[in-house]
C-alpha cells in the first residue's frame, strides 16, 4: 500500500501517513465469523436504488389492525349507523352495520366487503372504503382512524327523491 | 324516537328532518358553491394540487378537472363529470359535497369531496387494477378556493 507524506505547514514537520485501523467490536468479529458468505468487496452499504429489485420497496400488506373489532357511535342516537364491526374473515376484511329500530333496539342493517387502503403517512391499513344497498339508500363511505377515533364520511344517495336528497354525514366511533 | 334512515323502505318512506322529501325538481345550479378554482392548502403536497369545478355549457353538468404533481410539473388528468352532489345535513345552503372518478389504464380514482368552513376537503381513493403489486391508496387533503387556476 503506497503511503504518503504529509508536511505540517506551521511547523514544517513531516510525517508519513498510516493506516488507522478502528477498534472493533468483539460482537461484530464474531458475526462475521459466523457468516459464511465472504464479501469481495469493502463496500457494505445497501445497494443502489436502480439494483433494488421492485419487490424490496413494496410495503408490507396493509394489515388494519387498527380497524378490527367493534366501534360505537360518539352519538348514541344516530341515524345513520350506531354500532360497526370490522371482521377479517379469510383474507377480506368485512364491515357489518348495527342501527336502531322504531324501539331504539340495535339491529343489523348489512355486512359488505371493504377496500383497505394505505396512505404516505406510514399508515398500514387503517383506511377503508365501502359500499352498502340499503332498501331505500345507496351509501358509499370511507373512513380512517385517527387517535383512537374512527371517522366515517357517507354519501347517502336515495333511490326515490321522493324519499329525500342526498346527503352527506361524517359520524366518529370510539373503540368498543 | 330515531331510527335508522338505513331501514326497511317503509320506514325511510316518511320524511325526516335531516332529509326532508322534496319532489319538485331541484333548482339549477345545483352546486353553484363549489364552482370554481381550488388550491391545497399544503403548498408541498405530492398528490394532488389544484382542481377546477366549472358548469357545463351544454347540460348544466358539473365538470371537474384535477391536477396532480407530477415528474414534470403538473399532471392534467382530464376532466370528468361530478357523478352525484350531496346536501350536508348540517348546513343546508345548497349542495356543497360531491363524488366523482377517473378511470385511467391502470387505476381507478374515486373522489369523494365535501366543503366545509369554506374548505373542501377531498379523498383521493386509488385502487389498482389487475394484480399489480400495487397497494390500494387513500389521500385526504384540503383545498382553498383561489381566482385562476
Amino acid at each position: 500500500m503506497s503511503r504518503l507524506t504529509i508536511t505540517n505547514v506551521i511547523s514544517g514537520q513531516q510525517i508519513v501517513s498510516r493506516k488507522i485501523i478502528p477498534p472493533r467490536d468483539k460482537n461484530e468479529e464474531n458475526d462475521q465469523d459466523k457468516t459464511s458468505d465472504k464479501r469481495t468487496s469493502a463496500n457494505t452499504r445497501e445497494p443502489t436504488l436502480d439494483k433494488i429489485p421492485v419487490s424490496y420497496h413494496l410495503q408490507e400488506e396493509p394489515e388494519p389492525d387498527l380497524l378490527l373489532g367493534r366501534w360505537l357511535n360518539t352519538e348514541g342516537a344516530s341515524k345513520g349507523f350506531c354500532e360497526i364491526e370490522f371482521l377479517d374473515a379469510s383474507h377480506q376484511i368485512k364491515m357489518r352495520a348495527f342501527g336502531l329500530d322504531e324501539n331504539g333496539n340495535k339491529v343489523e342493517l348489512a355486512e359488505v366487503p371493504v377496500d383497505i387502503f394505505s396512505d404516505n403517512e406510514g399508515s398500514t391499513g387503517n383506511k377503508f372504503s365501502a359500499n352498502f344497498d340499503f332498501p331505500n339508500i345507496q351509501a358509499s363511505l370511507h373512513g380512517w382512524v385517527k387517535q383512537g377515533v374512527l371517522v366515517i364520511s357517507v354519501f347517502n344517495v336515495y333511490k326515490n327523491t321522493d324519499h329525500g336528497r342526498n346527503y352527506f354525514c361524517r359520524e366518529f366511533f370510539y373503540a368498543a | 324516537m330515531n331510527y335508522s334512515l338505513y331501514l326497511s323502505s317503509e320506514k325511510q318512506a316518511a320524511p325526516t328532518e335531516k332529509a326532508p322529501a322534496q319532489s319538485e325538481t331541484l333548482s339549477r345550479p345545483h352546486g353553484l358553491a363549489l364552482i370554481g378554482c381550488w388550491a391545497n392548502t399544503n403548498k408541498n403536497s405530492q398528490e394532488i394540487r389544484k382542481f377546477e369545478i366549472r358548469e357545463s355549457p351544454r347540460d348544466n353538468a358539473l365538470l371537474l378537472t384535477v391536477h396532480s404533481a407530477g415528474d414534470k410539473g403538473d399532471k392534467n388528468w382530464g376532466e370528468t363529470e361530478i357523478t352525484t352532489l350531496f346536501e350536508d345535513d348540517i348546513n343546508k345552503a345548497g349542495f356543497d359535497a360531491f363524488v366523482a372518478e377517473y378511470r385511467f389504464e391502470h387505476q381507478q380514482v374515486r373522489l369523494q369531496a365535501n366543503m366545509n368552513l369554506g374548505l373542501i376537503i377531498m379523498t383521493a381513493l386509488h385502487t389498482y387494477k389487475g394484480d399489480g403489486e400495487q397497494k390500494n391508496y387513500f389521500s385526504r387533503e384540503y383545498f382553498r378556493r383561489q381566482s385562476t387556476i
